[in-house]
Protein backbone atom coordinates (compact mmCIF):
# COMPACT_ATOMS: atom_id res chain seq x y z
CA UNK A 1 0.00 0.00 0.00
CA UNK A 2 2.65 2.55 1.01
CA UNK A 3 4.58 1.73 -2.07
CA UNK A 4 1.59 2.01 -4.64
CA UNK A 5 0.97 5.74 -2.59
CA UNK A 6 4.83 6.59 -3.48
CA UNK A 7 4.21 5.51 -7.16
CA UNK A 8 1.41 7.86 -7.03
CA UNK A 9 3.05 10.55 -5.67
CA UNK A 10 6.15 10.07 -8.02
CA UNK A 11 3.80 9.92 -11.34
CA UNK A 12 2.03 13.26 -10.06
CA UNK A 13 5.05 14.78 -9.06
CA UNK A 14 6.55 13.52 -12.77
CA UNK A 15 3.39 14.70 -14.86
CA UNK A 16 3.16 18.32 -12.88
CA UNK A 17 6.75 18.32 -13.84
CA UNK A 18 6.50 18.12 -17.39
CA UNK A 19 3.55 20.20 -17.55
CA UNK A 20 5.40 23.08 -16.22
CA UNK A 21 8.18 22.08 -18.29
CA UNK A 22 5.68 22.37 -21.26
CA UNK A 23 4.25 25.61 -19.86
CA UNK A 24 8.19 27.35 -20.02
CA UNK A 25 9.73 29.44 -22.85
CA UNK A 26 8.86 28.71 -26.37
CA UNK A 27 11.41 27.23 -28.51
CA UNK A 28 11.17 27.93 -32.23
CA UNK A 29 13.52 27.15 -34.89
CA UNK A 30 14.29 28.20 -38.26
CA UNK A 31 17.46 27.05 -40.62
CA UNK A 32 20.21 27.62 -38.02
CA UNK A 33 18.62 29.69 -36.02
CA UNK A 34 17.07 29.06 -32.55
CA UNK A 35 14.90 31.29 -30.94
CA UNK A 36 15.60 30.75 -26.84
CA UNK A 37 14.11 31.76 -23.59
CA UNK A 38 11.21 34.16 -25.77
CA UNK A 39 9.74 36.69 -22.98
CA UNK A 40 8.01 39.50 -22.59
CA UNK A 41 6.65 42.19 -20.15
CA UNK A 42 3.27 42.83 -18.22
CA UNK A 43 2.52 46.28 -19.44
CA UNK A 44 1.19 48.95 -16.56
CA UNK A 45 -2.43 50.22 -17.91
CA UNK A 46 -2.69 52.58 -20.43
CA UNK A 47 0.62 51.74 -21.71
CA UNK A 48 0.77 52.15 -25.80
CA UNK A 49 3.92 49.96 -25.91
CA UNK A 50 5.60 46.69 -24.77
CA UNK A 51 9.49 45.22 -24.94
CA UNK A 52 10.00 41.76 -26.18
CA UNK A 53 13.06 40.18 -25.74
CA UNK A 54 15.24 36.72 -26.55
CA UNK A 55 18.29 34.81 -27.22
CA UNK A 56 19.14 34.07 -31.04
CA UNK A 57 21.53 31.72 -31.03
CA UNK A 58 23.01 30.72 -34.42
CA UNK A 59 24.94 28.20 -35.39
CA UNK A 60 25.21 29.04 -39.44
CA UNK A 61 26.62 32.07 -41.29
CA UNK A 62 25.42 35.79 -40.62
CA UNK A 63 22.04 36.78 -40.85
CA UNK A 64 19.46 39.72 -40.09
CA UNK A 65 16.51 40.31 -38.09
CA UNK A 66 14.73 42.68 -40.44
CA UNK A 67 11.17 42.82 -39.41
CA UNK A 68 8.21 41.55 -36.91
CA UNK A 69 4.69 41.48 -36.42
CA UNK A 70 2.48 40.76 -33.76
CA UNK A 71 -1.84 40.44 -33.79
CA UNK A 72 -1.41 42.33 -30.21
CA UNK A 73 0.46 45.75 -31.83
CA UNK A 74 -0.01 48.03 -34.75
CA UNK A 75 3.64 47.42 -35.16
CA UNK A 76 6.73 45.51 -33.95
CA UNK A 77 9.89 47.66 -34.37
CA UNK A 78 13.27 46.92 -33.62
CA UNK A 79 14.76 48.84 -30.71
CA UNK A 80 18.36 48.94 -29.24
CA UNK A 81 19.04 51.43 -26.43
CA UNK A 82 21.89 53.13 -24.79
CA UNK A 83 22.71 54.55 -21.15
CA UNK A 84 25.00 57.36 -21.66
CA UNK A 85 26.28 60.01 -18.88
CA UNK A 86 22.81 58.57 -16.92
CA UNK A 87 21.08 59.80 -20.09
CA UNK A 88 18.85 56.77 -21.56
CA UNK A 89 18.52 57.12 -25.74
CA UNK A 90 16.33 54.18 -27.61
CA UNK A 91 16.89 54.36 -31.21
CA UNK A 92 15.17 52.35 -34.22
CA UNK A 93 17.35 49.81 -36.17
CA UNK A 94 16.41 50.64 -39.51
CA UNK A 95 18.24 48.08 -41.56
CA UNK A 96 17.70 45.08 -39.26
CA UNK A 97 19.44 43.64 -35.78
CA UNK A 98 22.64 41.77 -37.56
CA UNK A 99 22.60 37.99 -36.14
CA UNK A 100 26.30 37.15 -36.00
CA UNK A 101 27.40 33.84 -36.94
CA UNK A 102 28.12 30.46 -34.53
CA UNK A 103 26.81 32.70 -31.69
CA UNK A 104 24.08 34.21 -29.42
CA UNK A 105 22.37 37.59 -29.97
CA UNK A 106 20.90 38.67 -26.96
CA UNK A 107 17.78 40.77 -26.97
CA UNK A 108 17.61 41.93 -23.10
CA UNK A 109 15.96 45.00 -20.70
CA UNK A 110 18.35 47.82 -21.20
CA UNK A 111 19.60 46.54 -24.63
CA UNK A 112 18.30 45.43 -27.89
CA UNK A 113 14.35 44.87 -27.70
CA UNK A 114 11.31 44.25 -30.06
CA UNK A 115 9.27 47.07 -29.47
CA UNK A 116 5.29 46.58 -29.69
CA UNK A 117 3.99 49.87 -30.45
CA UNK A 118 0.87 51.02 -30.75
CA UNK A 119 -1.30 47.62 -28.23
CA UNK A 120 -4.17 47.21 -29.34
CA UNK A 121 -4.81 45.10 -25.89
CA UNK A 122 -2.43 45.10 -22.13
CA UNK A 123 0.26 42.53 -22.01
CA UNK A 124 -1.18 40.25 -19.26
CA UNK A 125 0.99 38.20 -16.33
CA UNK A 126 1.70 34.56 -17.82
CA UNK A 127 0.16 34.71 -21.00
CA UNK A 128 2.01 34.00 -24.59
CA UNK A 129 1.96 37.14 -26.78
CA UNK A 130 2.55 35.88 -29.99
CA UNK A 131 4.83 37.07 -32.72
CA UNK A 132 5.98 36.62 -36.18
CA UNK A 133 9.57 37.61 -36.55
CA UNK A 134 11.23 37.22 -40.15
CA UNK A 135 15.25 37.06 -40.92
CA UNK A 136 16.98 37.78 -44.20
CA UNK A 137 18.41 34.71 -44.97
CA UNK A 138 16.32 31.66 -42.51
CA UNK A 139 12.97 33.23 -43.40
CA UNK A 140 9.81 33.74 -41.13
CA UNK A 141 8.61 32.37 -37.98
CA UNK A 142 6.51 32.47 -35.75
CA UNK A 143 6.78 32.14 -32.24
CA UNK A 144 5.58 33.04 -28.61
CA UNK A 145 6.67 35.05 -26.26
CA UNK A 146 6.07 34.43 -22.27
CA UNK A 147 4.90 37.20 -20.01
CA UNK A 148 7.14 38.51 -16.71
CA UNK A 149 5.13 40.37 -14.55
CA UNK A 150 7.12 44.13 -14.28
CA UNK A 151 9.95 43.72 -12.22
CA UNK A 152 10.68 39.53 -12.75
CA UNK A 153 12.84 38.36 -15.50
CA UNK A 154 13.88 35.02 -17.02
CA UNK A 155 16.29 32.97 -15.12
CA UNK A 156 19.78 33.84 -16.12
CA UNK A 157 18.59 37.21 -17.46
CA UNK A 158 20.50 40.06 -16.80
CA UNK A 159 17.48 42.47 -15.41
CA UNK A 160 19.52 45.70 -15.88
CA UNK A 161 19.59 45.78 -12.24
CA UNK A 162 22.28 45.02 -9.77
CA UNK A 163 19.63 43.54 -6.86
CA UNK A 164 18.91 39.66 -7.06
CA UNK A 165 15.78 39.50 -8.61
CA UNK A 166 12.79 36.98 -8.29
CA UNK A 167 13.16 34.34 -10.24
CA UNK A 168 10.19 33.05 -12.39
CA UNK A 169 11.40 29.91 -11.71
CA UNK A 170 8.11 28.37 -13.56
CA UNK A 171 6.78 26.70 -10.42
CA UNK A 172 3.75 29.21 -9.72
CA UNK A 173 2.04 29.30 -12.65
CA UNK A 174 -1.57 29.90 -10.90
CA UNK A 175 0.16 33.28 -9.78
CA UNK A 176 -0.33 36.67 -10.53
CA UNK A 177 2.70 38.58 -11.17
CA UNK A 178 3.86 40.13 -7.87
CA UNK A 179 3.75 43.86 -7.64
CA UNK A 180 5.94 44.25 -5.12
CA UNK A 181 4.49 46.65 -2.39
CA UNK A 182 1.04 47.91 -1.62
CA UNK A 183 -0.73 48.63 -5.14
CA UNK A 184 -3.67 50.02 -6.11
CA UNK A 185 -6.47 47.19 -6.54
CA UNK A 186 -6.19 45.85 -10.02
CA UNK B 1 50.96 105.37 -6.49
CA UNK B 2 52.38 103.96 -9.23
CA UNK B 3 50.18 102.16 -12.08
CA UNK B 4 51.73 98.55 -10.85
CA UNK B 5 51.41 99.45 -7.50
CA UNK B 6 47.43 100.05 -7.78
CA UNK B 7 47.26 96.71 -10.00
CA UNK B 8 48.66 95.01 -6.59
CA UNK B 9 46.48 96.29 -4.61
CA UNK B 10 43.35 95.29 -6.70
CA UNK B 11 44.60 91.96 -7.11
CA UNK B 12 45.31 91.47 -3.22
CA UNK B 13 41.61 92.57 -2.70
CA UNK B 14 40.11 90.27 -5.30
CA UNK B 15 42.11 87.98 -3.48
CA UNK B 16 40.67 88.94 -0.29
CA UNK B 17 36.76 88.87 -1.45
CA UNK B 18 37.93 84.94 -3.23
CA UNK B 19 38.86 84.46 0.38
CA UNK B 20 35.45 85.45 1.58
CA UNK B 21 33.29 84.26 -0.38
CA UNK B 22 34.81 80.95 0.02
CA UNK B 23 34.35 81.13 3.53
CA UNK B 24 30.99 81.73 3.46
CA UNK B 25 29.66 79.18 1.19
CA UNK B 26 31.83 76.40 3.26
CA UNK B 27 29.68 78.34 6.15
CA UNK B 28 25.99 77.93 4.12
CA UNK B 29 25.81 81.62 3.96
CA UNK B 30 25.32 82.34 0.68
CA UNK B 31 21.71 82.09 -1.00
CA UNK B 32 21.71 78.38 -2.83
CA UNK B 33 23.96 77.21 -1.30
CA UNK B 34 23.54 73.68 -0.70
CA UNK B 35 23.81 71.34 2.74
CA UNK B 36 27.65 70.02 3.08
CA UNK B 37 28.69 71.79 -0.16
CA UNK B 38 30.52 74.40 -1.06
CA UNK B 39 29.19 76.32 -4.28
CA UNK B 40 27.84 73.30 -5.21
CA UNK B 41 25.34 73.82 -8.71
CA UNK B 42 21.82 75.49 -8.00
CA UNK B 43 19.50 72.48 -8.94
CA UNK B 44 15.81 72.18 -8.41
CA UNK B 45 12.85 74.70 -7.54
CA UNK B 46 9.52 75.48 -6.70
CA UNK B 47 7.05 73.88 -8.90
CA UNK B 48 3.35 73.76 -9.74
CA UNK B 49 2.27 70.87 -11.39
CA UNK B 50 -1.56 68.37 -11.85
CA UNK B 51 -1.42 65.32 -9.85
CA UNK B 52 -2.57 62.29 -11.70
CA UNK B 53 -6.01 62.83 -9.42
CA UNK B 54 -6.48 65.81 -11.40
CA UNK B 55 -5.59 68.77 -8.67
CA UNK B 56 -3.11 71.12 -9.12
CA UNK B 57 0.20 70.49 -6.30
CA UNK B 58 2.73 73.05 -5.72
CA UNK B 59 6.46 71.69 -4.20
CA UNK B 60 5.14 73.64 -1.26
CA UNK B 61 2.71 70.89 -0.95
CA UNK B 62 6.11 68.50 0.27
CA UNK B 63 8.14 70.67 2.45
CA UNK B 64 7.35 68.09 5.22
CA UNK B 65 9.10 65.27 3.19
CA UNK B 66 12.33 64.44 1.82
CA UNK B 67 11.36 63.78 -2.43
CA UNK B 68 12.31 60.50 -4.33
CA UNK B 69 11.88 62.13 -8.01
CA UNK B 70 12.12 59.93 -11.54
CA UNK B 71 11.70 61.80 -15.06
CA UNK B 72 9.84 59.44 -17.28
CA UNK B 73 7.51 58.62 -19.76
CA UNK B 74 4.87 56.13 -20.08
CA UNK B 75 5.27 55.08 -23.64
CA UNK B 76 8.58 54.13 -22.28
CA UNK B 77 9.01 50.13 -22.81
CA UNK B 78 11.78 49.51 -20.07
CA UNK B 79 13.59 52.15 -17.91
CA UNK B 80 10.52 53.64 -16.73
CA UNK B 81 8.00 50.04 -15.51
CA UNK B 82 11.15 49.00 -14.34
CA UNK B 83 12.51 51.94 -12.13
CA UNK B 84 8.88 52.42 -10.74
CA UNK B 85 8.86 48.82 -9.65
CA UNK B 86 12.31 49.24 -8.23
CA UNK B 87 10.78 52.42 -6.34
CA UNK B 88 7.67 50.81 -5.51
CA UNK B 89 10.33 48.09 -3.89
CA UNK B 90 12.62 50.24 -2.27
CA UNK B 91 9.28 51.93 -0.27
CA UNK B 92 8.30 48.49 1.13
CA UNK B 93 11.59 47.63 1.97
CA UNK B 94 11.73 51.38 4.01
CA UNK B 95 9.33 49.87 6.55
CA UNK B 96 7.71 53.20 8.10
CA UNK B 97 10.85 55.79 7.02
CA UNK B 98 8.76 55.68 3.97
CA UNK B 99 6.22 57.76 5.45
CA UNK B 100 8.89 60.64 5.34
CA UNK B 101 9.96 60.38 1.95
CA UNK B 102 7.39 61.35 -1.12
CA UNK B 103 8.32 59.99 -4.22
CA UNK B 104 7.43 61.27 -7.82
CA UNK B 105 6.99 60.40 -11.05
CA UNK B 106 7.34 63.54 -13.19
CA UNK B 107 6.85 62.81 -17.03
CA UNK B 108 8.82 64.47 -19.44
CA UNK B 109 6.30 63.87 -22.33
CA UNK B 110 2.98 66.16 -21.11
CA UNK B 111 1.41 65.96 -24.82
CA UNK B 112 0.57 62.16 -24.42
CA UNK B 113 0.18 62.08 -20.62
CA UNK B 114 -2.06 63.36 -19.14
CA UNK B 115 -2.99 63.12 -15.68
CA UNK B 116 -5.46 60.79 -16.58
CA UNK B 117 -2.88 58.47 -18.36
CA UNK B 118 -0.33 58.89 -15.55
CA UNK B 119 -3.38 57.76 -13.27
CA UNK B 120 -3.79 54.32 -15.11
CA UNK B 121 -0.39 54.21 -15.36
CA UNK B 122 0.66 54.16 -11.79
CA UNK B 123 -1.90 52.02 -10.77
CA UNK B 124 0.42 49.35 -11.57
CA UNK B 125 2.88 50.31 -8.70
CA UNK B 126 3.42 51.09 -5.08
CA UNK B 127 0.04 53.61 -4.69
CA UNK B 128 2.18 56.00 -2.90
CA UNK B 129 4.32 57.14 -6.35
CA UNK B 130 2.36 60.81 -7.09
CA UNK B 131 2.37 60.90 -11.11
CA UNK B 132 2.60 64.46 -12.04
CA UNK B 133 1.56 66.28 -15.54
CA UNK B 134 1.44 69.82 -16.41
CA UNK B 135 1.47 72.33 -19.26
CA UNK B 136 4.40 72.15 -21.62
CA UNK B 137 5.40 75.20 -20.10
CA UNK B 138 5.49 74.07 -16.45
CA UNK B 139 6.78 70.79 -17.21
CA UNK B 140 9.97 72.39 -19.10
CA UNK B 141 10.32 75.00 -16.12
CA UNK B 142 10.76 71.38 -13.97
CA UNK B 143 13.18 69.86 -16.76
CA UNK B 144 15.28 73.16 -16.63
CA UNK B 145 14.85 73.78 -12.93
CA UNK B 146 16.25 69.77 -12.16
CA UNK B 147 18.47 69.96 -15.09
CA UNK B 148 17.07 66.92 -16.28
CA UNK B 149 18.04 65.86 -20.09
CA UNK B 150 14.41 65.33 -22.18
CA UNK B 151 14.92 65.20 -25.79
CA UNK B 152 11.94 64.16 -28.29
CA UNK B 153 13.22 61.86 -30.85
CA UNK B 154 11.21 61.16 -33.68
CA UNK B 155 9.98 57.81 -34.93
CA UNK B 156 10.01 56.53 -38.41
CA UNK B 157 5.58 56.33 -37.97
CA UNK B 158 5.71 59.99 -37.53
CA UNK B 159 5.41 59.33 -33.50
CA UNK B 160 8.41 59.86 -31.11
CA UNK B 161 10.33 58.56 -28.43
CA UNK B 162 12.14 60.65 -25.50
CA UNK B 163 15.90 60.31 -24.55
CA UNK B 164 15.93 60.97 -21.07
CA UNK B 165 18.26 60.94 -18.02
CA UNK B 166 17.40 57.62 -16.54
CA UNK B 167 18.55 58.62 -12.93
CA UNK B 168 16.06 58.76 -9.65
CA UNK B 169 16.95 62.12 -7.89
CA UNK B 170 16.64 62.64 -4.05
CA UNK B 171 16.19 66.29 -2.30
CA UNK B 172 15.37 67.26 1.01
CA UNK B 173 12.51 68.53 3.15
CA UNK B 174 13.84 72.07 1.61
CA UNK B 175 14.27 71.12 -1.89
CA UNK B 176 17.86 71.03 -1.57
CA UNK B 177 19.53 68.46 -3.61
CA UNK B 178 20.66 65.71 -1.69
CA UNK B 179 21.90 62.90 -4.27
CA UNK B 180 20.94 60.49 -6.75
CA UNK B 181 20.06 57.01 -7.55
CA UNK B 182 21.63 55.80 -10.55
CA UNK B 183 19.61 53.35 -13.08
CA UNK B 184 20.87 49.88 -12.08
CA UNK B 185 21.98 50.52 -8.64
CA UNK B 186 22.31 48.05 -6.21
CA UNK B 187 19.07 47.85 -4.32
CA UNK B 188 20.54 47.28 -1.06
CA UNK B 189 22.73 50.57 -1.79
CA UNK B 190 19.48 52.28 -3.00
CA UNK B 191 17.42 51.85 0.36
CA UNK B 192 20.60 52.72 2.59
CA UNK B 193 20.57 56.20 0.41
CA UNK B 194 16.62 56.66 0.96
CA UNK B 195 16.78 55.68 4.79
CA UNK B 196 19.41 58.52 4.99
CA UNK B 197 17.13 60.85 3.27
CA UNK B 198 14.21 59.69 5.41
CA UNK B 199 16.51 60.36 8.80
Amino acid sequence: MHSLIKTIALAAAFASATTLAVAEHKHAKIGDLELKQTWTRQTPPAAKVGAAYMIIENSGDADRLISAQSPIAERVEIHMMEMNDGVMKMREMENGLPVEANGATTLEPGGLHLMLMGLKEPIEVDKMVPITITFEKAGTVETEFKVYAIGKVPHGSKAGHGHSHDHNHGHDHSHQGHNHGKTKAE
Amino acid sequence: MGTLKIIRLGLWAAVGVIIIVMTAAAMGLLPGAQRGGILQADIGGPFVLTASNGQQVSSEDFSDKAKVIFFGFTHCPDICPTTLVDVSSWLEQMGGDADRVQAMFITVDPERDTPQVLDDYLSAFDGRILGLSGSAEQIDQVVKDYRIYAQKVPLDDGGYTMDHTATVFLYDRDGAFVGTIAYGEDDATAVEKLKRLAS
